[in-house]
């Protein structure tokens, strides 16, 4: 037996993910990374079911935390704190990386010392035969194609980090990100303020085992992904200059394309200004071709009919985003920080000490700067 | 092994849960050899991935040390540095040498990945109109190198 300290850390947060979290460790333990060289750590975020003994069959080690579930934040960080590794590789635990996710994370940072953290991408084939599902994941998949190099954010559902980068960056914000929402775009934010570089490989690829609705959908957007973003963008004043796959000039323009269109309609309905219906109709078409080759690469991938099928989930997706950007600037102006749970505040505030530790607010955050 | 972990659990206030297939004496003589350790019986019949879930189950700490047989790491103890909250977070002291490690590893650090990502690196990722231009400006480029064209697809002689 040697006793050696691994290279590479793998961790994985879990709540109340019996269900996928065996294919998600099973795929990890299929790595054509020797064994050895690498340590799987899962921590359980308060899970209701036997998250943690299905994690005990896969893993090196096993993390409980009792009480409520703070966060994938809270969890990813409790988790590196048991890690040894130089490199850690965060994946979550409805994610199912592929034979060469790990060695390819290893080897491109092992390959080029001036590059902090790499993220990969979802393939693009999720399972089932949901259309949102499929719709999404396409999305996904072709916005990290056409966005590959560097980038601003970190992706904590597949992605791997150097461990003095992380610690540098102040690890997950766990204060502000209680929820699985947008904790790894803003600890990307900090590693790129400290002039370091992130990469963003599509070739890295990982399969998602989540299924959406269009309520799922919609919720997620606004609750977790969307509407926290802008905030912390409209925080940090990045909106423009933020690189990020949604981000892009074309996404600005389907947005506002798809919300001009949307008012000249009802405004053509219930006023008589002549050539509005005409705007909206310009409008729209100048959507589709800006969609274009989100368009032909789902043909490629599924057919002219899924493209059909698909189009007004392109119309909701910009509806959607226009309407995050307006509630995330409403908040940002109106509530500002988001707002952590008032027993975890009064318990920080008096310096309680227990364990698992109550979240802690680091100096480092992108939300300090604002608030004193 | 077992003896160096049991004392090393004592040391550190852990409990040590060994599950194993055996009978009741061999588990009576195991347990007088090691008191402190918590031995739990499995049926024969059950695999490593079992027998660890069974361990989980009967297991009371907030964080545990997976370990078989076949462990090729050191297994992180003592763990008091963990349950201080305030305690600083390890940042890497010994600075690992990545490429001379992955080598010893038998892991190749091959060309192709060493290469930055490009957007739409692959040819079936990209849009049919950007590779049907990129075909339209190598024809072009053919067209104006005929001794190109020739050496690519024959020419005359």
């Amino acid at each position: 037996m040697s006793m050696s300290r691994p290279l590479v850390s793998v961790i994985v947060p879990v709540h109340d993910g019996a269900l996928t979290l065996p294919s998600a460790l099973g795929a990890l333990l299929t790595s054509d990374l020797p064994r050895s060289s690498w340590e799987l750590i899962v921590v359980d975020d308060a899970s209701g079911d036997n998250s943690a003994e299905i994690a005990a069959r896969f893993s090196d080690t096993v993390l409980r935390l009792s009480g409520r579930a703070r966060g994938p934040a809270y969890a990813r960080n409790r988790g590196f704190e048991l890690s040894r590794g130089e490199i850690v590789v965060f994946v979550d635990a409805d994610v199912c990386v592929e034979v060469d996710t790990l060695r390819r994370f290893v080897v491109r940072l092992a390959a080029d010392p001036t590059v902090a953290a790499i993220v990969g991408a979802y393939d693009g084939e999720p399972p089932g035969r949901s259309l949102v599902t499929h719709y999404r994941n396409l999305r996904h998949r072709h916005l990290r194609l056409q966005s590959a190099g560097e980038i601003d954010f970190f992706w904590p559902a597949c992605g791997a980090i150097r461990r003095p980068a992380f610690v540098s960056a102040g690890m997950f914000d766990e204060w502000h990100y209680w929820r699985p929402q947008v904790e790894g775009a803003e600890l990307g934010h900090r590693v790129r303020r400290a002039d370091q570089r992130i990469l963003l490989d599509p070739h890295i690829r990982a399969k998602h085992l989540k299924q959406f609705t269009v309520a799922s959908v919609i919720a997620t957007d606004l609750r977790d992904l969307a509407v926290p973003w802008m905030r912390l963008l409209f925080q940090e004043r990045a909106v423009a200059t933020a690189r990020a796959p949604s981000l892009s000039t074309r996404e600005k323009l389907g947005t506002a394309l798809t919300w001009a269109a949307l008012f000249a309609g009802v405004a053509s309905s219930v006023t008589a200004v002549p050539g509005l219906t005409e705007l909206a109709v310009g409008a729209i078409i100048g959507m589709l071709v800006l969609s274009a080759p989100l368009f032909a690469f789902m043909r490629r991938a599924r057919g002219m009919a899924f493209v059909v099928a698909v189009l007004p989930l392109q119309v909701l997706h910009y509806v959607v985003t226009g309407s995050s950007v307006a509630l995330a600037w409403l908040l940002h102006v109106i509530v500002g920080e988001p707002q952590r749970d008032a027993t975890d505040d009064a318990l920080a505030e008096v310096g309680c000490s227990t364990w698992p530790p109550i979240p802690r607010r680091r100096l480092s955050d992108a939300w300090r700067s604002s608030t004193g | 092994m077992l003896g160096l972990l049991a004392d090393r659990c004592q040391n550190d206030g852990a409990e040590l849960i060994v599950v194993r297939a055996s009978g009741a004496v061999q588990r009576q003589r195991l347990q007088r050899l090691f008191p402190n350790v918590h031995l739990v019986s499995a049926p024969a019949h059950l695999g490593l991935a079992e027998l660890r879930q069974i361990g989980a189950a009967r297991a009371t700490g907030d964080i545990l040390v997976v370990l078989d047989d076949a462990a090729t790491q050191e297994p992180r103890l003592p763990l008091s540095d963990v349950l201080q909250p305030e305690s600083p977070v390890e940042s890497g002291s010994e600075r690992i040498d990545l490429l001379r490690s992955l080598q010893q590893y038998g892991v190749e650090v091959g060309a192709p990945d060493s290469t930055p990502p490009t957007p739409a690196a692959r040819d079936e990722d990209r849009p049919t109109w950007v590779r049907f231009f990129e075909r339209v400006t190598d024809y072009a480029r053919l067209r104006r190198a005929p001794a190109l064209r020739d050496d690519l697809i024959g020419g005359p002689g």
